[in-house]
């Protein structure tokens, strides 16, 4: 039952890819029947196993691939967290797409492809060791490059060449440091705490250690769009807005986030990362990121750019959580791994909704939308105050953590740069919000249907709500804080 | 299981092409006979899984050195299974395809076909030297015939050229094992490794041998016929040339240097020479296919590259003694990914011919609007060609990388890295077409569905494979 739990959770979307795949383009409906189905029943299944392995049942499927290497997938509550963050906003994204896609062509292969990068987003989220975690990493760039490309104009054939050069090359870095892992020590499962032969092992050869463990951290950024690995992310922007809001604001940027904490706190270990000093050089290099990446933000014009230049920065706020010694830290990298994705998602479906009413692209069009799409800027709204930081929001909590954890661990430096960091992002964030509810707009506001059809406005609703719901209740029933402490507590020994 | 006589695996496919040839209801035929041969030969690789002892078999029951010998075992019974799924493909393929294109070929097609067929079988079941050059020449007569099927004046030529070259590597083999076979009076591949072992002095034979594999199986000095071959002909006979013809040389190969040669200073030379031209024939097989403006010319010069891999590997099969079985997972599994991903290839290259009548590649049809599983099929088999997860692909990189780390052989295995992502290079111009948008209505041409769906099986099979590969990898290390 379980092990069928833990398959269907992989195969719910892939057989709906597969499905849809075979469907005429025509059927329309029963297309996103099929999609809506797989998602929904996702969530029942993640349900019921986040109620299973709170009781301690932990399962696993594993056979082998290689002599030496399984594929295996297992549910941890690490796992569970990606997992249920990604169906949930999935399924958002979904009924999304369905609206903002309404009459466009090519739909039954965006939706195969979109299923099927959801399966290799579930696939790293329950990898069990970081050879299956490779497989669907990388699954992962394959499935959304179409996706990238789907508007198959030239600009975005570019971006999809950039964004598979990076990706390759980062993939074949992952696969050497891989390959030398399993040579050395043969064993590459995620264990909590840290995977005992690779301690063993490194206490052994620190060099190749070090080497390995930069080497998988690089290949892993460039996924999560770190400092000099960055420019694929801000091309990509080119894919439509459901692309934009649910696989480079959640999915695929942060399975790289995601595989660095698998790769500090399962494969190396905590204890290992901090005495070899690991994380120290990192840890500045994605400080750099973050200020880089807020300070880009606030040049672009073009609204979208500023919104991948903000997630450059925002993903370094997590890896920075992740490499930061302590506990506090990594309770704040998982939470901005939760909430960064809610109001990201939110910013993205937003714009998404301009540009298809009202054509707006860039800041300076802006003007006046905002009281003619009064919903959808208020959801623009409420999310770019929680990723600014303002309390009651989501994002609030999370800088609290990230600031008390980098105090804890007595690196003071960190504590300015997220404070820089949130100045920045209210230089970037607040003026389109200004612009957009108090610009003075040439034509104005007639008839009554203002807002686009309701398909696209309900997600970002829905996830501004829970912006503001997980700032004012953060020990709140669904409230991801009180699991990310147990996480967390698992992962130093408590 | 219960044995069965190996002979059935050669004699099945020669009485089809006979049949095929004479009977009117040849497309059925076909369809029957190639459904046998494949479930034989899956039979054959269950077979291999489950009993652990190689199989034996004297034709007539007259035992070597007289009589003729079969042998099954892991390796050869994996391979077996590699001819008949790609095969079965191609023929369901070329059952559309000679329906609407070259019409008058399609009983010739059919004839040579399951030679073909034969040949290949019988050359993975022989074991000793003659019969397995027996085999070889089978292979290549009908190759060169599948090349010139078309007709065409460029068909022609290349078939000549394919044809001279062929009959010079037959001659190098010959004047190799006739050395052989008068210094030891024999000539299957388990006496002779025995009495190699006691005198090594006329393991120069090796070398004419060696010469002759390497131009059957178009290495690099020796590579320049196999573009114009491969290309010029009909997509279904291209896609059973380049990824099952080519690769039996390659085979022997690996026979002689892991079960026959002894240790040798000479061949450890020999080996680094081979690993050489091997990793030349990556590079400069893929920089050729980066500059190919037509997609059949590309696919050809993409298996140069490709076939360079297995030869990359050839110290390894020399040093790899302690670690045989994962030679032979890893040099198998390239040979399987490699057939199927290339086969599929060539076979949706033949539906963008068939849709725009031509075969630049700028000309390729927008295939991710017009005809999803042509683009499904071009995608999984592009992927399996780079070694992207969770191909078969992937697999046998993984291994191989893994493998000459373990040895020693950090170069080759940086090659090997260095190779997949040339390998990208080429296959991204395909795939980026496939989404350019042509304006014209022209290329909504459906195509045939049979004709999409083989090729979108075979590249789904190489790439969905790789998720299975525990299960083929134990078969590979039988015997």
């Amino acid at each position: 039952m379980e092990k069928l739990a833990v398959l269907s959770l992989l195969l719910s979307s892939f057989f709906a890819s597969i499905i849809i795949s075979l469907l005429k383009e025509e059927r329309v409906f029963l297309r996103s029947l099929v999609n809506v189905v797989a998602a929904v029943y996702k969530l029942f299944v993640i349900s019921y196993l986040i109620w299973s392995v709170y009781k301690g049942i932990t399962f696993e499927i594993r056979y082998p691939i290689v002599p030496f290497a399984d594929f295996y997938l297992r549910i941890d509550p690490l796992a569970l967290l990606f997992v249920s963050l990604s169906s949930f906003l999935w399924l958002l994204t979904t009924i999304y797409a369905i609206g903002y896609l309404e009459g466009s062509p090519n739909r039954r292969r965006f939706f195969t492809f979109f299923n099927l990068a959801v399966t290799s987003t579930m696939g790293i989220a329950l990898a069990g060791n970081i050879f299956t975690f490779f497989l669907f990493y990388e699954l992962l760039t394959l499935s959304t490059y179409p996706l990238v490309v789907h508007r198959s104009t030239s600009k975005a054939l570019k971006a999809g060449g950039i964004y598979l050069l990076y990706t390759i090359l980062g993939g074949s870095l992952f696969m050497l440091c891989l390959v030398l892992l399993y040579v050395f020590v043969g064993d590459g499962n995620f264990y909590t705490g840290g995977n005992p032969k690779v301690k063993n092992w490194a206490m052994e050869n620190s060099l190749m250690a070090k080497l390995l463990f930069y080497g998988f951290f690089f290949a892993m950024a460039v996924k999560s769009a770190v400092f000099p690995l960055h420019q694929w992310l801000t091309k990509a922007m080119v894919a439509p807005a459901p692309v934009s809001a649910l696989l480079h604001a959640v999915a695929v940027v942060k399975a790289g986030a995601f595989g660095i904490v698998r790769l500090v706190y399962e494969l190396y270990g905590v204890d290992l990362v901090q005495s070899m000093n690991l994380w120290q050089p990192l840890a500045y290099l994605t400080a750099f990121t973050i200020l880089f990446g807020s300070s880009m933000a606030i040049f672009q014009e073009e609204l979208k750019k500023r919104l991948a230049y903000s997630t450059i920065s925002h993903i370094s706020y997590i890896i920075l959580g992740v490499l930061l010694p302590g506990q506090l830290s990594t309770m704040g990298a998982l939470l901005h791994l939760v909430n960064h994705g809610i109001m990201k998602i939110t910013l993205f479906m937003c714009l998404g909704n301009y540009a298809e009413k009202y054509d707006v692209h860039k800041f300076k069009e802006l003007d006046g939308v905002g009281r003619r799409m009064p919903l959808t800027t208020l959801a623009f709204t409420i999310a770019s105050l929680g990723l600014i930081g303002v309390p009651m929001t989501a994002g609030y909590l999370t800088k609290k953590y990230l600031e008390a954890g980098a105090k804890s661990a007595g690196e003071e430096w960190a504590v300015y740069v997220f404070y820089i960091s949130s100045i920045l992002s209210t230089l970037y964030l607040i003026p389109i919000v200004f612009k957009a509810w108090f610009g003075k707009s040439k034509e104005e506001v007639k008839g009554r249907k203002l807002e686009v059809n309701p398909l696209m406005l309900i997600p970002p609703l829905i996830t501004a709500f829970l912006t503001l719901f997980f700032g004012i209740f953060p020990e709140g029933p669904i409230s991801p804080l009180k699991w990310i402490r147990y996480i967390a507590s698992r992962e130093y020994g408590g | 299981m219960i044995s069965f006589d190996l002979g059935y695996l050669i004699v099945l496919p020669l009485l089809a092409s006979i049949f095929s040839l004479i009977s009117p209801i040849r497309v059925y035929i076909a369809l029957a006979f190639s459904l046998l041969s494949f479930l034989l030969s899956v039979y054959s690789f269950l077979y291999t899984l489950r009993d652990n002892t190689p199989l034996y078999q004297w034709i007539g029951g007259w035992t070597p050195p007289l009589g003729i010998g079969l042998r099954l075992d892991g390796l050869s019974g994996f391979f077996l299974l590699m001819i008949g799924i790609v095969s079965l493909f191609v023929a369901l393929y070329s059952i559309s395809f000679f329906n609407v294109e070259y019409k008058r070929q399609g009983r010739f097609f059919w004839f040579f076909f399951f030679f073909l067929w034969a040949g290949l079988n019988a050359f993975f079941l022989s074991e000793d030297l003659f019969n397995l050059y027996v085999a070889l020449e089978v292979l290549s007569l009908t190759a060169v015939i599948l090349v010139a099927l078309p007709g065409y004046k460029k068909a022609i030529k290349a078939s000549l050229n394919y044809l001279f070259l062929s009959i010079l590597a037959s001659m190098f083999y010959l004047l190799g094992i006739a050395m052989l076979y008068a210094n030891y009076g024999v000539l299957s591949m388990s006496l002779l490794s025995q009495k190699l072992s006691d005198t090594q002095e006329f393991i120069y034979a090796l070398f004419p041998i060696t010469i002759a594999l390497a131009i059957k199986s178009a290495l690099l000095p020796f590579h320049f016929w196999l573009p114009p071959a491969h290309s010029s002909t009909v997509a279904p006979a291209s896609a059973l040339l380049s990824s099952l013809v080519i690769k039996p040389p390659a085979y022997l190969m690996l026979r002689l240097w892991m079960e026959v040669l002894p240790k040798d200073k000479s061949l450890e030379y020999l080996s680094i020479v081979l690993s050489i031209m091997g990793a030349l024939a990556i590079f400069i097989g893929s920089y050729y296919a980066i500059r190919q403006k037509t997609i059949k010319r590309l696919l050809a010069y993409s298996t140069v590259a490709q076939m360079g891999y297995l030869f990359i590997m050839v110290p390894l099969y020399y040093h790899g003694e302690i670690l045989k079985e994962a030679v032979l997972q890893a040099f198998a599994l390239q040979v399987f990914s490699h057939a199927l991903a290339k086969a599929s290839m060539f076979l949706s290259s033949g539906n963008a011919i068939y849709v725009a009548k031509r075969d630049e590649l700028s000309y390729m049809p927008g295939f991710a609007h017009s005809h999803p599983f042509t683009f499904f099929a071009l995608f999984f088999s592009g992927a399996t060609l780079i070694g992207l997860p969770l191909s078969a692909g992937f697999v046998a990189k993984f291994l191989f990388l893994e493998l000459s780390i373990k040895l020693g052989f950090f170069l080759h295995g940086g090659i090997m890295l260095l190779g997949s992502l040339l390998a990208s290079l080429y296959v991204y111009p395909i795939w980026k077409e496939c989404f350019s948008s042509h304006p014209t209505k022209f290329y909504d041409k459906p195509i045939p569905q049979l004709m999409e769906i083989s090729a979108f099986l075979l590249g789904f099979l190489a790439f969905s494979s790789g998720m299975i590969t525990g299960f083929l990898l134990e078969g590979i290390a039988r015997g």
